[in-house]
């Protein structure tokens, strides 16, 4: 980039300095860096680029001027601001133009700045470390119970280690009944990321022993709700449905981990009470101060436990962040190229006035000059509506986020000074990009030959006609790369929505209720009536006191697992167990492989399992056949085997969803009355006591939720109901796709009408430069149909170079991304081909107009005039 | 002679100077109030050499290793003069100023 610049400087200049400024340059962006970080290097890198103009500027047009200081330029900015006015639309258009390329690429930025390039703000985040499991190097970043203990073991290999659960905690007692997000974690998880609570202190092993109640650190959010100051929380208890928390510590107000939404830590100990149905935990490290990452993986290989990975605290595929950068440059360039285009368009038309101008006096420096704060008022202008525009898209943009980040540490996505700095650097770049054309042309006006042609040959020099010829070229292929983007994504995005679940998800929702804890008696009750008056409600086919099967069950390890009445020899398989109402397969429509549906009143032994189970046991059929988990259990019989049934995080989570999976007729006579149709569905992942009350009940019509919703509110106003669309739940695990979807698509879109419009402007301005050439043909016999064809050539030439550049751009960077593609090639034919038509298609459009006006030049006319 | 050109003369005053040990001169002394980018430096030197102020210095005696790629530069007489005829503009400015009880 550095170098880029020095080409303006003149040639014997950059052979003297060239070098030598390189050199001074990177000392003193180093400089920049050690004392202002970010802002630092940013605000040098401008400076230095002013500087250069400067300094080119002088040396190419102010022989003998004077040293460097500053100059008033007061006539100047008046006569840039006329010839601005002078404008009109276009100058509006122009900054619109570059005002929306320049807050495309600042939301683009700040997003990937808070989720990616601006790692979690803990001390020595590189060395901290956690752990996969040793037999899946690939899968996720959770390890069991015994190899966490293994871990434990070896001691001397890392500093701290911790081990941290994802739980739900009920508060009642001060204050609204509430249910937070919080985290059991071991006592050394604060040292482990070098955090240490702002009041009070952090866990010590000795909180975690059995007493009466939990020590936890809350954040300070939830502090000052409960208690008015985080001072004022430390040492006082919450109560909850489970055991009362005792706060000893209050963490900073900018503290998150693992996202931003947990407010209490609690200590736990993964052998205690708390972790009774844990089965797998995150492991956190940190190194020792005296091993490398390498040499703590060296140490911890020799016993094959779980290997370290790096921790990264953000999302582990940064491609989607470069895949979207990447647009929001190509539609910043397409956006420049379009600006440069019309500036030199405008410079050209101009070129009469540049050369009377320079007859009255007026040197080439000064006409320069003002041409640079033009564009400087211009790429002003646009930087302000740009960082507006920004401004409001980020804050939209940031209620949207929580429901979709909410498994990382979000950092705040805001425009905070480094998404400023790289914004006034964009504008920068604008400013140079878009001016500098302008600036060459208007020096290089030949003085005498303007002033000798005539009137309707001023259109310009053979250079400014090449010059936009690139220009729209590049447009074209920017637009084309974008456009193949936006239609690799959109495939993508529609195979991953319309995947096949494994049951029919049409019009099926989950209705729930939030139980508050003192109306955890009236459950049943709730439920009864709830489910009669649903029943009741027109358009309602079928209903169920269950939830839905979006997510799948934390499996357990069956570890003497019995098929047929035989102990298997390798008996270990994760197995997950489903209790489920009789109609269950009825209601979501599980296509059943073979076998029959469960009846009412099916005895408790009888089970239906899932395809997987069956083929991997009884790839004969498995109808009939028994199996038991441990001898301990009763014998199950098999009465069906029913679809796999694909889960949210089916894929995701390396569970490998339901997989081994069995159903469980619900038994009418309960045990427990409140029991009935209760899914309490945080207690199998280790928390304390939260209530749901679930049911799935399938519509007509989504219309119809409405009423649902109407109806169970009314039947329990005291508890926080919801409705929601199975399919929208499942959409929901592909809103970040479905955003960087729509983010590309609309570049895509946005580049691909600078560049008609780009491919418009160059036609009409040669048609209008032709007029003359153009009537001497019609003169000599040159028909209507040969004067289009000869138009349209020109433009379709320019269409092919630009889109054939483009599809090879595309095809380039489309490896980049292949891993972000699903359900498409990233070199399908298909979209290679849509896309190259869509291209010429719309430039043989733009070029329509222009050429018709061609075809009706009257060459009397335009002779006469000459 | 604007501010930043003297700084430049102040700074090769006491002998040769490389590009950047001119920035980091100038920058030292006035506390950080003056900081000359690469561009705004090369720009007045450039002009100062073609005025004949400055010269390129002969090799360096004392260079550090890694120095070889550097140019050094050094006043001449009539840059010297010019530098001692703007130091004795400044001081009958600050005479001035004194006089008017602007300065204590």
């Amino acid at each position: 980039m550095y170098r880029l610049l020095l080409l303006l400087l003149p040639p014997q200049r950059r052979a003297m300095y060239g070098a030598e400024m390189t050199q001074v340059f990177g000392a003193v962006l180093a400089q920049a860096r050690r004392e202002g970080g970010w802002v630092g290097v940013l605000t040098a890198t401008a400076k230095e680029a002013f500087g250069i103009i400067r300094f080119a500027l002088r040396e190419r047009f102010g022989r003998g001027a004077r040293m460097p200081g500053p100059s008033p330029l007061g006539p100047e900015l008046l006569w840039a601001w006329r010839g601005i006015r002078a404008r009109g639309w276009t100058a509006a258009f122009t900054i619109g133009l570059l005002a929306l390329a320049v807050a495309a690429n600042g939301i683009v930025f700040s997003v990937a700045d808070a989720l990616v390039f601006n790692t979690v703000p803990y001390p020595g985040a590189d060395r901290i470390t956690t752990f996969v499991d040793a037999a899946r190097p690939n899968g996720p970043t959770s390890i069991s119970k015994a190899a966490f203990k293994e871990l434990a073991e070896q001691s001397d290999a890392l500093k701290y280690l911790a081990a941290y659960n994802g739980t739900a905690i009920f508060l009642t007692g001060e204050g609204a009944a509430e249910r937070v997000t919080a985290l059991n974690v071991t006592p050394q998880l604060m040292a482990v990321l070098g955090v240490r609570p702002e009041w009070g202190r952090s866990l010590s092993p000795s909180d975690i022993l059995p007493t009466d109640s939990d020590a936890v650190l809350v954040s300070a959010a939830l502090a000052t709700t409960r208690f008015g100051h985080p001072a004022a929380a430390v040492g006082r208890t919450l109560e909850t449905t489970d055991l009362p928390l005792r706060i000893i510590g209050v963490m900073p107000a900018d503290f998150r981990f693992p996202g931003g939404r947990e407010q209490i830590w609690r200590g736990f100990d993964l052998e205690g009470p708390l972790a009774k149905n844990v089965f797998a935990t995150t492991a956190l490290g940190r190194l020792r101060d005296d091993l490398t990452f390498q040499a703590t993986v060296a140490r911890l290989a020799t016993s094959g436990g779980p290997i370290p990975r790096p921790f990264e605290g953000r999302r582990s595929d940064p491609t989607r962040y470069w895949a979207l950068l990447g647009a929001a440059a190509c539609l910043l360039l397409t956006a420049c190229a379009n600006a440069a285009s019309v500036e030199l368009a405008m410079a050209v038309g101009r070129s009469r006035t540049y050369a009377i101008q320079r007859s009255l006096g007026a040197s080439k420096w000064l006409l320069a000059r003002v041409s640079l704060i033009e564009g400087a008022l211009i790429v002003g202008a646009a930087a302000l509506v740009g960082t507006g525009v920004a401004s409001l898209a980020l804050q939209l943009l940031a209620s949207a986020l929580p429901d979709l980040y909410r498994t990382i540490p979000v950092n705040p996505i805001d425009l905070d000074y480094r998404v400023i700095a790289f914004m006034v650097v964009v504008s920068v770049f604008v400013w140079v990009v878009t001016t500098i054309p302008v600036i060459l042309f208007a020096s290089a006006v030949p003085l005498v030959d303007v002033l000798k042609r005539a009137s309707h040959s001023q259109a310009g020099s053979a250079k400014g006609t090449w010059t936009r010829h690139i220009l729209t070229v590049t447009q074209m292929a920017l637009a084309t790369m974008l456009l193949v983007g936006s239609l690799l994504f959109t495939r993508t995005y529609l195979s991953r929505i319309n995947i096949e679940k494994g049951f029919d998800s049409t019009n099926l929702a989950e209705v729930s209720l939030t139980i508050p804890p003192q109306l955890f008696d009236q459950r049943p009750v709730v439920m009864t009536d709830l489910l009669g008056r649903l029943k009741a409600l027109p358009g309602v086919e079928a209903i169920m006191p269950t939830v839905p099967p979006q997510s799948a069950n934390v499996p357990s390890r069956s570890d003497s697992l019995e098929i047929d009445g035989v102990a298997l020899a390798t008996p270990k398989l994760l197995l997950s167990t489903k209790t489920v109402p009789w109609n269950y397969h009825d209601v979501l429509r599980i296509p059943l492989r073979s076998g029959r549906p469960f009846t009412i009143g099916e005895p408790p032994a009888h089970v239906i399992i899932s395809e997987h189970f069956a083929k991997k046991f009884w790839p004969d059929g498995a109808i009939g056949h028994t199996f038991r988990e441990s001898p301990a259990d009763r014998a199950l019989q098999v009465i069906g085997v029913a679809a796999h049934v694909r889960t949210i995080d089916d894929g995701r989570t390396g569970l490998e969803g339901d997989r081994f999976l069995y159903y469980v007729p619900e038994q009418p006579p309960r045990p427990r009355p409140s029991q009935a149709g209760i899914t309490r569905r945080t207690e199998t992942r280790g928390s304390s006591v939260t209530g749901y009350l679930s049911l799935t009940i399938r519509v007509d019509s989504p219309d119809r939720l409405n009423d649902v919703l109407d109806v169970a509110k009314s039947s329990a106003p005291k508890f926080q109901a919801s409705v929601a669309l199975v399919d929208h739940e499942y959409a929901k695990w592909e809103a970040d796709t479905l955003v960087q979807t729509q983010v590309i698509s609309s570049f895509g879109v946005l580049a691909f009408m600078m560049a008609i419009a780009g491919v418009y402007g160059v036609m009409a301005f040669l048609v209008a430069s032709r007029r003359r050439e153009l009537g001497v043909r019609i003169a000599l016999g040159a028909s209507h149909g040969d004067v289009v064809s000869l138009v349209l050539g020109s433009a379709t030439r320019l269409a092919l170079v630009g889109a054939g550049l483009g599809l090879i751009g595309a095809f380039v960077g489309a490896r980049y991304v292949e891993s972000q593609l699903s359900g498409v090639s990233p070199t399908d034919p298909l979209t290679y081909v849509t896309v190259s038509i869509v291209v010429i298609a719309g430039a043989t459009l733009a070029t329509w107009w222009p050429a018709r006006q061609a075809a009706r030049v009257d060459p009397a006319i335009t002779l006469r005039a000459e | 002679m604007t501010p930043q050109v003297f700084q430049i003369l102040l700074s090769l005053a006491d002998g040769p100077l490389h590009g950047y040990a001119v920035i980091a001169e100038i920058r030292e002394r006035t506390g950080g109030e003056m900081r000359l980018t690469a561009s705004t430096l090369y720009d007045a030197l450039a002009r100062l050499v073609d005025q004949k102020l400055i010269e390129q210095a002969p090799a360096v005696p004392d260079a550090a290793p890694g120095d070889a790629r550097r140019r050094y530069y050094q006043l001449t007489a009539a840059g010297r003069t010019a530098a001692e005829q703007e130091s004795a503009r400044l001081a009958r400015l600050l005479q001035m100023a004194r006089e008017k009880r602007f300065l204590a």
